[in-house]
């Protein structure tokens, strides 16, 4: 069997080549935008080609051949839906059996309670936006084309190189000594570990299913609060001496930091920050931190919001359910963020 | 009158580094060749320096007095020895070869032809190691005890070629891109002898992205560890007798100097170069004037062979790390 994965330089599309690389009875091509993002995948003596996928012309000839693709690529959500729906087209053209879209959670936006894929859409922002969109295109194109569609819809997605919610998070409890964030972090965390996330990428290219394009969500098996999550990462990380935040005072820091945030993509703060020296730069740095420790106005919503993505869909659909439990990923993660100098 | 020179390799080191210095000081060439196997990366240099252009080394029909190698890291030796038997002196981007035999066998050729052979080890001409070098060698912190070096980033670095990430890439990971310039630079300021203890990386069937590497600097242990992958602490710590010395390895425009009192005092180092020169520029005029013999290079095969020699070690004897997904 063949797969290509596109967008193989981020984390998904990493972790996706370094499960396949583990199986005899897959043969791949990790398709990257920038040589930059070949460092993961090159270690493994992974084959890759470099490819702009808003050319059709430099993707096509990589199809033939070829039963799988996913995609894991994050395009900007405003060209995400018609770029995707490029690529399935050129799948379909290929005669590719299969095609496995990553979408998110987030096309679910701030639903409460236990969510299921038979639930409509209501995203709150331009990503979740861009990603309905595109799964509408996506279903649409689909029943006019031979290549089986598979949406998979993962929550948080954790475990080793993940930057939003390993590697952000480890950085925060260290410099912030969270213990727990108090009433701001009682919402539901909904963690899956990437490698649980690859193994069903792989089940939905690989397995028999029934014909017809699938939505799955895709979830961890424990349900466990983002406070726990804070709580047991600080744990084994070993930081001392951790304090749980007045819950006021953190959010009136968050909205300094959220102004700090959008001041700090004007060009004029950015050549400051080039140009100065001493107090100046330190002053800069204090505002970094600031902007690392609190987080933005979505992400304090998604900390409190009391939701859960059923995954009974895509174990009935897959045959597969994720596995790795909530104490083995934060034990795996914190191990890799030693190994990688991040703490 | 001036001499030709061939910019072997357009990608993006030739495109940051070479082609504005060499645009800035078209006088001092006569005609110049652009050579690199890619289309693309011939007409993007073209428009930076006008010059003709050829696919390989062997099509350029002049004879070339100079040549600057820019290429991926494996094709530096057979390139270099093809320039030199054209007779031309060379500027071989670091490291200037992969393996200590291609090293010696190249300062051998330069010898028996006449020629010059001169490094890129941009390192060697920051301000910081001139002055941290000035200090060391006047014996005011004392005897080396210790070196902690800690280097690492999400790599951005706009590689044309794919070149030094094919399953065939032979070192080209972490340890030669950037482990080259830590090594270069400590040896540029110390002159020690080195002796390797150990080193981990996680080059299992590729380059690597993440090392670490413990080696002896005339018997002081020196602890460097480096990333691809994620932002590094980001400090070079000197250890002496006296004092500690320390910098930040990415903005390295003052350094710290602990004494013995606990006191720290941060020093502004000075930009070297007349006319506010960049590296580019200074590498360029030197290797311009090592080839009229008016001065030596500020890189040598001689001075850069130890360095070349640890590096061989590192890589024979190094482990990787478990391989176990999730881990590593």
């Amino acid at each position: 069997m063949r797969i290509v994965i596109l967008g193989a330089g981020g984390f998904l599309g990493g972790t996706v080549c370094e499960e396949i690389y583990q199986r005899n009875d897959i043969q791949q091509l990790a398709c990257i935008r920038k040589w930059a993002s070949a460092v993961r995948l090159a270690r493994r003596g992974i084959e890759i080609r470099r490819v702009d996928l808003e050319d059709m012309d430099s993707l096509s000839p990589l199809l033939a051949g070829v039963d799988a693709v996913v995609n894991t690529s994050m395009p900007p959500p405003s060209r995400e839906p018609e770029l995707v729906t490029n690529i399935y087209h050129a799948c379909n053209q290929a005669g590719v059996r299969r095609f496995i879209q990553l979408s998110s959670a987030a096309v679910y936006g701030n639903r409460t309670g236990e969510v299921s894929e038979s639930m409509s859409p209501a995203p709150l922002d331009d990503y979740g936006r861009g990603k309905v969109e595109m799964e509408r295109r996506l279903l649409e194109a689909a029943n006019r084309s031979t290549t089986q569609l598979c949406i998979l819809r993962p929550s948080i997605i954790y475990g080793p190189f993940s930057s939003a919610w390993t590697v952000r998070y480890v950085e925060r409890i260290v410099r912030g000594r969270w213990r727990t964030l108090g009433r701001i972090g009682e919402g539901t965390c909904n963690l899956v570990h990437a490698r649980d996330v690859a193994r069903l990428v792989i089940a939905a290219a690989t397995a028999d299913t029934v014909p017809g394009p699938h939505v799955l969500n895709v979830n961890g098996p424990d349900v466990v609060s983002w406070n726990e999550y804070i709580e047991c990462l600080g744990d084994a990380l070993g930081v001392p001496d951790r304090v749980t935040p007045n819950a006021a005072l953190f959010c009136g820091t968050a909205i300094v930091a959220e102004i700090l945030r959008s001041g700090s993509t004007s060009k004029w703060v950015r050549a400051l920050y080039r140009r100065s020296n001493g107090k100046a730069k330190s002053v800069m740095t204090g505002a970094q931190d600031v902007t690392l420790l609190y987080p933005p106005r979505g992400e304090l919503d998604l900390l409190a919001r009391k939701v859960h993505y059923s995954t009974e869909r895509a174990t009935q659909v897959l045959g597969l359910s994720p596995s790795i439990s909530f104490a083995e990923g934060v034990r795996q993660s914190v191990k890799w963020c030693r190994i990688h100098g991040i703490v | 009158m001036p001499g030709n020179v061939a910019l072997i390799g357009c990608g993006a080191i030739a495109r940051a580094f070479y082609l504005p210095a060499m645009a800035k000081h078209r006088a001092l060439f006569g005609n110049i060749w652009l050579v690199d196997p890619a289309d693309r990366a011939r007409s993007t240099a073209a428009s930076i320096l006008p010059g003709h252009t050829a696919r390989h080394l062997k099509e350029v029909l002049d004879d070339i007095d100079l040549a600057i190698i820019a290429t991926p890291n494996a094709s530096h030796f057979p390139l270099a020895s093809e320039a030199l038997s054209r007779g031309a002196d060379v500027l071989i981007e670091k490291p200037f070869v992969i393996y200590p035999s291609e090293g010696r066998r190249l300062a051998e050729t330069a010898a028996a032809n006449s020629r010059v052979i001169a490094i890129n080890q941009t390192r060697r001409l920051s301000p910081i190691a001139r002055a941290l070098h000035q200090r060391i060698e006047a014996g005011e912190f004392g005897c080396l005890t210790s070196i902690v070096h800690r280097e690492g980033a999400k790599q951005t670095w706009p590689f044309e070629s794919g070149a030094g990430f094919a399953p065939s890439a032979r070192r080209t990971g972490v340890i030669m891109d950037i482990g080259v310039h830590v090594i270069d630079f400590y040896h540029c300021l110390l002159q020690p002898s080195w002796t390797f203890v150990s080193a981990v990386h996680d080059g299992f069937e590729g380059p690597e992205g993440l090392a670490e590497i413990e080696i002896r600097a005339n018997g002081s242990p020196v602890s460097i560890r480096l990333s691809r992958y994620f932002k590094q602490e980001n400090v070079a710590r000197m250890t002496f007798e006296h004092a500690e010395v320390s910098f930040n390895v990415y903005d390295a425009k003052t350094y710290s100097v602990k004494s013995a009192s606990s006191r720290t005092i941060s020093v502004p180092v000075k930009p070297v170069g007349a006319n506010n020169e960049t590296p580019a520029e200074q590498l360029l005029l030197n290797f311009l004037a090592a080839s009229e013999r008016r001065e030596p290079a500020f890189c040598d095969p001689a001075s850069s062979m130890p360095v070349i020699d640890i590096l061989d070690e590192i890589y024979r004897s190094a482990r990787r790390y478990p391989a176990t997904l999730g881990y590593v």
